[in-house]
């Protein structure tokens, strides 16, 4: 698992590449599009982390040349600028993802780790992880074989959470998922959800639940 | 204001094209009118001068007998042409031609003088109910007091026809005068409205155009140069702006990471004393709000300069809300509160429903945070004419009425968020900037004399 880190700000590219080695990525950090180029043609690489604001030229360009070269890498762009405006036209041109600055640690992570498995997830009718399944085209739901009624909005945060089932996702994954919101909606929504999530999905005598909380950052399923 | 120019460019226009065809054509006939009296008296001039060389020949005292014999045969050649009378001196008649018919030439005293000198001469044979319009001459010629009259009625007439014509001409020269006038009005403004719709195009995402100023330097593309000049400085402006809320984020955003993930980092060894993860972990609150005030600024800027890009979609707005309220229901029960959505009519409406629910967000976790326990937080949704307005009010202290204008400023504190978290100061601003990017209006409404708040937006309904 290889990532290639553009990131001009030596001292975030290095905290970034460090963070990352230490979850035993192999990582690369490079600060300007040349030498991005450079790079990239003498290695391959999974995973690009691509900040916008770079010094010889707009990240928008790399990325660009990514897609038109056909390129396989996933790539999350860090950007600073943050507005929805560059978030679209970001992922017009093909970023798998958009984290604005500044961004936790936590968040980049699990955004990376998002990315890595989601080749792998295929288009399933029927989510089924740790005795909670769902029927996409029933919408039905069904916990250790009890039936359980959800809300619109509760069923989305479970069908986000099955599809990323086993590993953390974050607040901000799930408000720009489910509320498409790309800004800290100031409320605890989400946590609330999740406890009503937690409360419906409770079997019978069993206190633990199938939804962990992975504190300070996010959710998982399982 | 376009149409009152061209009205008033083609009234103009037509007024003066109508008077000048009716002015040149009546002084025309004046003109001419003038000319015909001259040239009569020309001929009147010469005739006198042949009958004087006729009388000469008669001998003195003259009877009328031997005035007869002397011009008879010379009126009659002439007689389609000149009236001839011929008096003695002392005023009494020798002779009238014969198409006088027994009536005398009027004298310049006592005939009926009409215009332009002309006398009018009554011969009851004559078919003009009015007399015979004539030219008369008086001739002192020898002893003799002659009159030699000629008749001016075809000039008469041929003058009544013109002037008859020029009065005639003025509506038919007035309709079409309007009609050339209405063409080139349409003509001279062009430019003016393409310089209108290039204009009314330019807006916050399209400042990059301009009006195409034509080759001529008339004051058109003067007026056109000036403006795109005017909008090369907005342009210039609203690029700072823009540049600014970039060049701020980066130099801000990017630092405020790393104080992030050190601060995370250091949080995250276990060795770590539990006095200085306190106050780390108040640090990193600090940094968190911090990054709000920041991320906020900017969209306050942002939205200012109109460079805040909306995704608007046409959604049902009662659909819309439906699914907030399952979202405040939620929320408000969490915090000990009620929300009731009392209100909700359908309508088409164009909107971000990402900003505006960024918005409704925002008001009401203000009106959660200032209810009493067990407080009704109310929402309507109303679609009154063309515009669609939400009312979110709570049962809280309320706002004094002063203070009701300065809490959509920047870092206002009013309210003083009493208990929780402070706030930002920011959020009723951003909301404001959001509703008024959408063409919309945000006020706040004190309930008196019931107690609370009340926040009500108006949007657009085609935005």
């Amino acid at each position: 698992m290889k990532i290639l880190i553009i990131e001009d700000n030596r001292k975030l590219g290095q905290f970034v590449r460090k963070g990352l080695e230490e979850q035993a990525y192999a990582a690369l950090l490079v600060e300007s599009l040349a030498a991005a180029r450079e790079a990239y043609h003498a290695d391959e690489f999974d995973v690009v982390i691509l900040d916008l604001s770079l010094p010889d030229g707009d990240g928008l360009e790399f990325l660009k040349e990514l897609r038109t070269g056909d390129s396989a890498a996933s790539v999350i762009i860090l950007s600073a600028r943050g507005n929805v405006e560059d978030r679209i036209s970001g992922l017009n041109l093909g970023a798998d993802d958009y984290l604005s600055k500044p961004f936790s640690f936590a968040e980049l992570l699990a955004r990376v780790r998002s990315l890595t498995r989601r080749h792998e997830r295929n288009r399933k009718s029927v989510l089924d992880h740790g005795g909670v399944r769902m029927d996409l085209v029933t919408r039905e739901v069904t916990c250790g074989g009890t039936k359980i009624e959800l809300t619109q909005r509760e069923y989305a945060l479970l069908e986000y959470l099955l599809q990323n089932a086993g590993r953390v996702v974050t607040r901000t994954q799930i408000s720009e998922a489910i509320w498409d919101c790309h800004f800290d909606m100031e409320t605890n929504l989400i946590d609330v959800y999740i406890r009503k999530l937690r409360a419906k999905l409770k079997s019978d005598g069993d206190e633990s639940s199938p939804i962990r909380t992975a504190r300070g950052v996010g959710y998982s399923l399982g | 204001m376009r149409t009152t120019l061209s009205i008033r460019l083609i009234g103009f226009y037509a007024t003066v094209a109508t008077l000048t065809v009716f002015l040149t054509l009546w002084i025309g006939s004046s003109l001419i009118w003038s000319q015909m009296i001259e040239t009569a008296d020309l001929i009147l001039q010469n005739e006198s001068e042949e009958v004087a060389l006729l009388l000469s020949d008669v001998d003195q005292p003259a009877s009328a007998e031997a005035v007869r014999f002397a011009v008879e045969d010379h009126t009659q050649l002439d007689a389609s042409v000149f009236y001839f009378q011929i008096d003695s001196e002392a005023g009494a008649p020798l002779f009238r031609s014969e198409n006088l018919g027994g009536d005398s030439l009027p004298d310049s005293e006592d005939g009926e003088r009409s215009y332009d000198g002309v006398l009018r001469f009554r011969l009851s044979a004559q078919k003009t109910p009015g007399g015979m319009p004539v030219r008369v001459g008086q001739y002192e010629i020898g002893p003799f007091h002659c009159r030699l009259g000629t008749s001016l009625d075809t000039q008469l007439d041929a003058r009544n026809q013109v002037r008859k014509l020029a009065l005639a001409s003025i509506p038919a020269v007035f309709a079409l005068s309007l009609l050339v006038g209405f063409a080139l009005s349409r003509v001279m403004l062009e430019p003016l409205r393409a310089i209108q719709k290039t204009a009314q195009r330019i807006s916050g995402s399209n400042l990059r155009e301009r009006i195409d100023i034509p080759g001529s330097s008339d004051e058109i593309s003067r007026l056109a140069g000036l403006l795109n000049d005017t909008f090369d400085r907005l342009e210039k402006a609203f690029e700072q702006v823009r540049q600014f809320a970039g060049d701020c984020s980066h130099e801000l955003k990017t630092p405020l990471t790393v104080i992030r993930l050190q601060t995370e980092k250091v949080l995250a060894s276990e060795a770590l004393p539990p006095e200085e993860r306190l106050a780390l972990e108040e640090a990193l609150g600090e940094l968190g709000r911090l990054e709000m005030v920041i991320q906020r600024l900017l969209v306050l800027a942002q939205a200012e300069a109109e460079a805040l890009p909306l995704a608007c979609r046409k959604l049902s707005t009662a659909e819309y809300l439906r699914q907030f309220s399952e979202d405040a229901e939620i929320l408000a029960d969490e915090g000990g509160k009620r929300f009731r959505l009392l209100e909700n009519d359908d309508a088409q409406a164009s909107f971000d429903p990402s900003w505006l629910r960024q918005v409704l967000f925002n008001l009401l976790s203000n009106a959660i945070k200032y209810s009493p326990p067990g407080g009704e937080i109310r929402l309507r949704s109303k679609v009154i004419g063309d515009t669609w307005r939400v009312e979110i009010e709570d049962e809280g202290k309320g706002v004094a009425e002063e203070d009701l204008e300065s809490m959509f400023e920047r870092f206002n504190k009013v309210g003083g968020g009493k208990g929780g978290q402070p706030g930002t100061g920011l959020g009723l601003a951003v909301c404001r900037g959001i509703v008024e990017l959408h063409g919309g209006s945000i006020r706040a409404v004190a309930r008196t004399p019931e107690q609370g708040f009340r926040v009500a937006w108006s949007l657009p309904l085609a935005a």
